[in-house]
Formats: C-alpha cells, sequence, structure tokens
C-alpha cells in the first residue's frame, strides 16, 4: 500500500508475442502483446471463452504462456522468480476462492504467507505484525466486526470482500481480478467495483480487471481493453468505445437488449 | 440403467430384464465350478449342518476363571489398536497431499507417494505382522507396526482423495498469495478435509481394534494369541470367554464409534 | 481487541480453538496411558530400526522360480476362495438386507433382529471365523470360503439395508397408489434404486476379500497363506519373495479392475 508516486509512468506489466495453447487444443490466447502502466485501472472486456482468464492467469503464473513472456515490475514471470513475483501480485476470484472452513480472520492472513515461510506460519501462529495488517484490511472492506465467524456463513458480496482483504493483505503493487463480479447481483456487483476503484487509488495500485458487462466498464475503467478469440480486438479510453468497438468484441449489435441479458445469464 | 431419480418421480417402469438369467448361470457355473476346483463337496457340506448344533454345544459354557489374564490381553490388544492408528495416522498425513492429485508438488513425488499408499495397502496386515515378528521377535512391538503400515496406505489413499475433493480453486488462490506446498496443505487442505479425515480416523480405531484382535496369530501381542492356543487345544469353554469378551469389546467399541463419528458430522 | 505479546492463533482470542485442544489432550491421554500395556521397552526401540533393515536385508536374494508354478495355482485357488464366498454372500444377503430394512422388513422386530445378528457376525474379522470353521469341519478352503462368505453377509446385509432405507418414500407411496401388494411393492420398487449402489460395492467387497484370502491359511483355512507361514518358519526368503510380489500384484490388478468397471457401472 505505501507506493511511491514517482513510478506511475513506469510500465507495471508488460506482455509479450504470448500464446497459449492448451493440451487439450484449445487456443486460449494468439500473440497478445500488452502494456500496462503503473496506478491505471485497465479492464478487459470480452465473452466468455476470449481468453480474459488465461491472460490474467499468465500474469501471476497460474498458467504458463506457450509462447512469448510476461513481465510483472520489470521481472520475468517464470518457474523461479513465480514465488517472489506473487509476494507483489494479488488476485481475486470471481468464486472467491476462500477456505469455507476457517474464519474470515484467516482467511485475510492467508495473503499474508507468501511473506512468512516460517514454521511458525504452519502452526497457525501469527505475529503481531501480520495481525495488525489483517485487521486493517478488513477494517477496509468493513468486515472486522465479523472477523471471527466461519468465513461460508457469510453472503457472497461479503466473500468477495474477504477475497479483496485478502489481496490487501499481501500489501500488492498489482491487482488482478478475475470477473470479480460475475458470480453477484448487479447492486452488490456495483458496490464490490466501487470499493475496488477507492482502493486503487488510495495505494495507487496497478487494477487488471476482467469483465464481460459492457457498463462495468465504462463507468470505472481508465482503459479498456477488448478481447475476442483470444486476440485483442479493442484497446482505448472508454470513451472510445463506440459500437463499432462492440460489435468487434462480441461480434453481435451491442445495443441489442436481449443478446445482453442473454448473455449475462449465460455467464452466471 | 437403474440409477436413482433424485427428483422424488414415482417409480420408473421395471427395467427390462434381458439379461439376469444368463447373469444366474454364469453365477451359478462359477460357484459349481470353483466348488468342485476347491474340492468343497457341497453334498458332505449340506450332511454336516446337522453336526452344527453339536458342535456349538460344545462352546456352551464360557470359561472366564482367568478373567484378569484375560483383561489384561484386551488392554494390550486396545492398546495396539490405538498406537497402530496413531501410526498410521502420522504417515498418512505425511503422504496424502503428495499423493492428491491436485496438490501435489510435482508428478514424480505424485506417483511415489501413491504407488507407496498402495503397496501398503495391497499387502495384508497378517503379513506385515508375521515379517515384523520375524525381524524384532515376539510381542506387541510388531503388532502396532503392523497396523499402523498397513492402515497407513488404506487412510492415505482416502485422505488424498478427500483433499482431492476440495475445490481447485481454493488451492489456486493459495498458489496466487505465494504461498509454499506446505502451507497451501496446512492452511487451505487440512481445514477444508479435517471434519472429514476425523470421521475415517475414528471408523478406523474401530477397524483396528478388530485386527489387534487376531495378530496374535503370529506372535504379534494381543488376544489373539491365546485364542489360537484355546483352539489348538480343543478348550473350546476357554476359547468361547475370549470370544465373549471380545465381542462385547468390539461392539461397544462399534457404538461408541458410530456415536463420535455422529457428533463430528 | 486484545494485544497479545508475541504470536497468537488466528482466533478471537488467540489460542487454539477448544474442540481441538480438547481432542488432542484426549489423544495425548490415550496414547500415554495405554503406552506401558504394550510392554515396549526403550532398547527394543532403539535396536528395532537396525534389526529391520538386517532382517529385510534377507529378501534380497534370487527368487526360487521354479517354484512359480506352485504359486500360481495357490494364487488361482486364494481369488476363488474370494470370488466364491462373495458369490455366495451376495446371494445370502439379499433377503436379509430386505429384512433388515426398515421400509421393507415384515415387521420391526424382525427388522432389529436381523440387523443385530449382523453386526455380531462383522463383529469378528475373517480370521477369527476361519479358526472356529477350521475347528469345526477341519482343514481345507471350506472353512476359509465359510468364514469370507459369513462376514461378507453381514457388510452386504447392512449395507443392503440401509440403501433400501435410504430409497425416497414417494417412490413406495407411488406403486402402492397402482394398488400393488407389500411384497411387489418391495421386489418392484426398492430393488432397482438399491441395486447399482449394491453391485458396486460388491467389487469392493471382492477386492477386500481376495486380501483376506491370503492370510486364511495361516489357521489352514486354504489359499496362499499357509505356503507363506511356511516359507516364514523355514526361513525360505526366496519363496517369500515371490509370495509378496505375487499379492502385491495380484491386489493391485484387482483394485484397478474393480475401479475401471465400477466407473462403467456408475
Amino acid at each position: 500500500m505505501k507506493k511511491s508516486p514517482n513510478n506511475s509512468e513506469l510500465t507495471a506489466i508488460s506482455i509479450f508475442g504470448v500464446s497459449k495453447k492448451f493440451e487439450n487444443g484449445f487456443v486460449a490466447l494468439r500473440d497478445i502483446n500488452l502494456d500496462i502502466a503503473s496506478g491505471s485501472f485497465v479492464v478487459i472486456l470480452g465473452p466468455s471463452g476470449a481468453g480474459k482468464s488465461t491472460l490474467l492467469r499468465c500474469v501471476n503464473g497460474l498458467e504458463k504462456p506457450s509462447t512469448g513472456e510476461v513481465k510483472v515490475e520489470s521481472k520475468l514471470v517464470t518457474r523461479q522468480s513465480l514465488q517472489t513475483i506473487r509476494r507483489n501480485v494479488a488476485m481475486i476470484f470471481q468464486r472467491f476462492n476462500l477456505v469455507e472452513r476457517l474464519n474470515v480472520m484467516s482467511n485475510v492472513l492467508c495473503g499474508r504467507l507468501g511473506k512468512r515461510s516460517t514454521l511458525g506460519s504452519l502452526l497457525y501462529l501469527m505475529r503481531q505484525d501480520d495481525m495488525t495488517i489483517a485487521n486493517a484490511a478488513l477494517d477496509r472492506v468493513g468486515l472486522l466486526s465479523r472477523a471471527w465467524e466461519r468465513a461460508d456463513k457469510l453472503s457472497g458480496g461479503e466473500q468477495q470482500r474477504i477475497g479483496i482483504a485478502r489481496a490487501l493483505a499481501q500489501e500488492p503493487k498489482v491487482l488482478l481480478a478475475d470477473e470479480p463480479v460475475a458470480s453477484l447481483d448487479p447492486t452488490t456487483g456495483e458496490e464490490i467495483m466501487t470499493l475496488l476503484r477507492e482502493i486503487q487509488l488510495e495505494g495507487s495500485l496497478t487494477l487488471l480487471v476482467s469483465l464481460h458487462q459492457v457498463e462495468f466498464a465504462r463507468k470505472y475503467a481508465e482503459r479498456i481493453v477488448g478481447l475476442r478469440e483470444g486476440k485483442i480486438v479493442f484497446d482505448g479510453p472508454p470513451s472510445a468505445l463506440d459500437d463499432v468497438a462492440l460489435q468487434a468484441i462480441y461480434g453481435r449489435p451491442p445495443n441489442d437488449e436481449k443478446f445482453v441479458s442473454k448473455h449475462e445469464d449465460s455467464i452466471v | 440403467m437403474a440409477r436413482t431419480q433424485a427428483t422424488g418421480r414415482p417409480v420408473p417402469p421395471p427395467r427390462p430384464f434381458v439379461l439376469w438369467p444368463l447373469y444366474i448361470f454364469l453365477g451359478t457355473a462359477t460357484v459349481l465350478g470353483i466348488s468342485h476346483h476347491l474340492n468343497i463337496d457341497i453334498q458332505a457340506l449340506l450332511w454336516g449342518l446337522g453336526d452344527i448344533s453339536e458342535y456349538i454345544g460344545r462352546f456352551g459354557t464360557p470359561e472366564l476363571s482367568n478373567f484378569p489374564r484375560v483383561a489384561s490381553l484386551m488392554a494390550e490388544t486396545l492398546a495396539m489398536a490405538v498406537w497402530g492408528t496413531a501410526l498410521a495416522v502420522i504417515i498418512a498425513v505425511i503422504l496424502a497431499p503428495l499423493a492428491a492429485r491436485n496438490l501435489s508438488p510435482n508428478p514424480i513425488l505424485y506417483r511415489t507417494a501413491r504407488e507407496a499408499l498402495n503397496a501398503l495397502r495391497a499387502l495384508p496386515d497378517l503379513l506385515f505382522a508375521s515379517i515384523f515378528v520375524a525381524a524384532l521377535g515376539l510381542g506387541p512391538l510388531p503388532g502396532v507396526l503392523a497396523i499402523g503400515l498397513h492402515s497407513a496406505g488404506f487412510l492415505g489413499k482416502v485422505l488424498a482423495e478427500i483433499l482431492e475433493r476440495v475445490d481447485v480453486g481454493t488451492y489456486e488462490a493459495m498458489r496466487s498469495v505465494g504461498a509454499n506446498f506446505a502451507q497451501i496443505v496446512m492452511w487451505a487442505g487440512w481445514p477444508s478435509a479435517l471434519q472429514e479425515a476425523v470421521g475415517y480416523t475414528i471408523f478406523l480405531i474401530d477397524r483396528n481394534v478388530r485386527v489387534a484382535a487376531i495378530l496374535g496369530l503370529v506372535g504379534a501381542g494381543g488376544i489373539g494369541m491365546e485364542l489360537t492356543v484355546a483352539f489348538r487345544l480343543f478348550q473350546y469353554d476357554r476359547a468361547a470367554g475370549l470370544i465373549l469378551v471380545l465381542l462385547i469389546v468390539i461392539l461397544s467399541i462399534d457404538y461408541i464409534s458410530d456415536w463420535a463419528r455422529r457428533l463430528v458430522r | 481487541m486484545k494485544i497479545v505479546s508475541f504470536r497468537r492463533w488466528p482466533t478471537s482470542n488467540g489460542l487454539p480453538p477448544r474442540a481441538m485442544v480438547l481432542i488432542g489432550t484426549a489423544v495425548i491421554f490415550v496414547l500415554t496411558l495405554s503406552y506401558p500395556l504394550l510392554d515396549i521397552n526403550f532398547s527394543t526401540l532403539i535396536h528395532a530400526p537396525a534389526r529391520l533393515v538386517w532382517f529385510l536385508g534377507n529378501f534380497f536374494t534370487s527368487p526360487d522360480w521354479e517354484w512359480l508354478g506352485h504359486l500360481a495355482v495357490k494364487l488361482a485357488e486364494t481369488v476363488e476362495m474370494a470370488l466364491l464366498g462373495t458369490l455366495v454372500a451376495a446371494v445370502i444377503s439379499l433377503p436379509l438386507g430386505f429384512l433388515g430394512a426398515r421400509n421393507a422388513s415384515p415387521h420391526p422386530f424382525i427388522s432389529h433382529m436381523v440387523r443385530a445378528c449382523l453386526s455380531s457376525v462383522r463383529a469378528f474379522p475373517e480370521m477369527m471365523w476361519a479358526l472356529v470353521f477350521v475347528a469345526a469341519v477341519g482343514l481345507g478352503a471350506l472353512p476359509g470360503v465359510a468364514a469370507i462368505a459369513l462376514v461378507t453377509v453381514g457388510f452386504l446385509g447392512k449395507f443392503l439395508a440401509e440403501s433400501l432405507e435410504a430409497v425416497p418414500n414417494s417412490v413406495l407411496e407411488g406403486v402402492i397408489a397402482h394398488g400393488a401388494r407389500p411384497m411387489q411393492v418391495r421386489a418392484f420398487a426398492l430393488l432397482p434404486h438399491a441395486w447399482p449402489d449394491f453391485v458396486s460395492v460388491l467389487f469392493v467387497v471382492f477386492e477386500h476379500n481376495v486380501r483376506a484370502a491370503t492370510v486364511l491359511g495361516l489357521v489352514g483355512a486354504g489359499g496362499i497363506g499357509y505356503d507363506m507361514t511356511m516359507a516364514m518358519r523355514l526361513f525360505q526368503f526366496d519363496r517369500l519373495v515371490l509370495i509378496i510380489l505375487a499379492i502385491w500384484l495380484v491386489v493391485t490388478i484387482l483394485d484397478r479392475l474393480s475401479d475401471a468397471l465400477r466407473r462403467r457401472i456408475i
């Protein structure tokens, strides 16, 4: 969260010539080139199956590109550097991916594990400074009062807030969010997106969010990257996202209400 | 297939049972063929059924004159079961995360752990026991080791399967915070698997008491030795006494473990 | 928030959860309490690893290949015993399962009685029954098969009764509405629902029974176990190696086979 503003002009993530072909032959990404400026809010927009998730997962090494390379904070993502890189890159998931049987505080403390590889962390003995950081993170997302409840007792929106708190506890420079609101109702989704933007501004973090909702992308993004069938088909500010661009991303007239709502149903 | 319809719809129509005469024929043929091959004389068997009441009669008066000795052997049996289970839990808890496909740090380790657990499970506990008796001498120690190793194979496989059923996303989230293998196991694996794992461990104690009761056959401690001797010397009264004590103990442990498992759930 | 000096657990009071402490204390208590019963002294424990290694070293001999033919016959006998025991038990457990299931039994009392019998049969391992049967009918495969069948009836009968009880009530009501008589209700409505589970558990039981059959020979109840004891007594490690490898191989193959078959059935 302490990040000097002077390197905001630097590139936080650079993706160079990345392709990804899965073992079953499905090609998720085709020669992606993308530079993301430090401290920016970038939305990756596209229909499901366009490769949004795969792209995000390449950034923190959950997926290994078939060709090309990814650099985070000018460090190459490799097997060896993974552990170091993941200390600075946090991820937020569509299905929250909490450890449901642990209490909320423990889930947030998970964010500290990458920095504490000692025996103590294996015995759940937490240092006081880690507790302080986790407390602050939980407080930031407004769930400090529920710290000792089991994670699966909370609602979807609250679980996503825990997911965000876990990410914050990592004290990351880069925040990746993979369809963070796809499993939530529109109102809750709105709240989560607002929270993400506030957090991004406060810490001048680099935030890379994949979304399929055009309205959210327009409202929150500084820059939108449109993805379709693994290729970048649009790259620009929200103001440039016109009907032509949407047609390029979705392959259909975007103001077709039926299409948009049907599409969202298929995701949720 | 007559798969259960969870919809609660009234009965599916009876399946066309075209094949079942064939199955019955094959089953009967197998039974007769094997009986012939193993020299089991079915006629003599039916004839001998008449003698069974006489045979059971021999067990008529359970003798419990040396009860203190029987009790101490029973206690030794229980202790073997408990310590064997503890050993099994330790081995299984170490090997299971390595043998869970979505958790294991690398494929070679995964294969090795899996095959090791398989081998432990495949070899019968009495085989382990007789090897350990030959190596270490008579007494409960070989029994504990045999129970521990064999049931570690069983428990390890079950625990690995439980760990594999945990949502992959949970493990991925842990990986993406930069947690190492041991941390993922301790923070995401075991907390998610704990409840089921405890249930299986209780079941295992229950099972291991029965196993401990017979390991004495090869000299590995417990009440089994006494029982074999009683049978060898045709002392049916003594055998009946031992069996009676054993039955009471096993059934009460059965009952307690059922209760404990329900408590966990 | 309380201030705790150094390190703490992620719980509200900084201590491990009470349930965990209780269980942990209980486990340690039972283990320490039962340790003296084992009568294991320190020097045995210290010398055990060395003696084990020395003993296991004996297994590195060239196997007695000549003996392989006899071994194959004995192995086949062992598997046959398990198969026969399982088949016989499956047939016997069908009616018992129905009598033991609360929703299929003619009377609750009968169901209770059947259940009690089944669980007392299951209380003892196969080996114990084999001892009893060998004393009754003499050496041979028969007491082994009988022991396997008996324990398997205990298990399968209980399993069937429980899966019959798990069949939803609506199924029964549907048939009764069609005017079927009670016995028909049981046969036509309940069995098809419980059948797939029953068949798939048969494979698991068979695999278990093969493992049990390999040692029954220890008390003279047929199968490879007899040769195993003899080889152990006479320190014929060249044969023992083969026996151990063979058991491992057969059980593993059957394990994979039953897994594959079950996956096809379910």
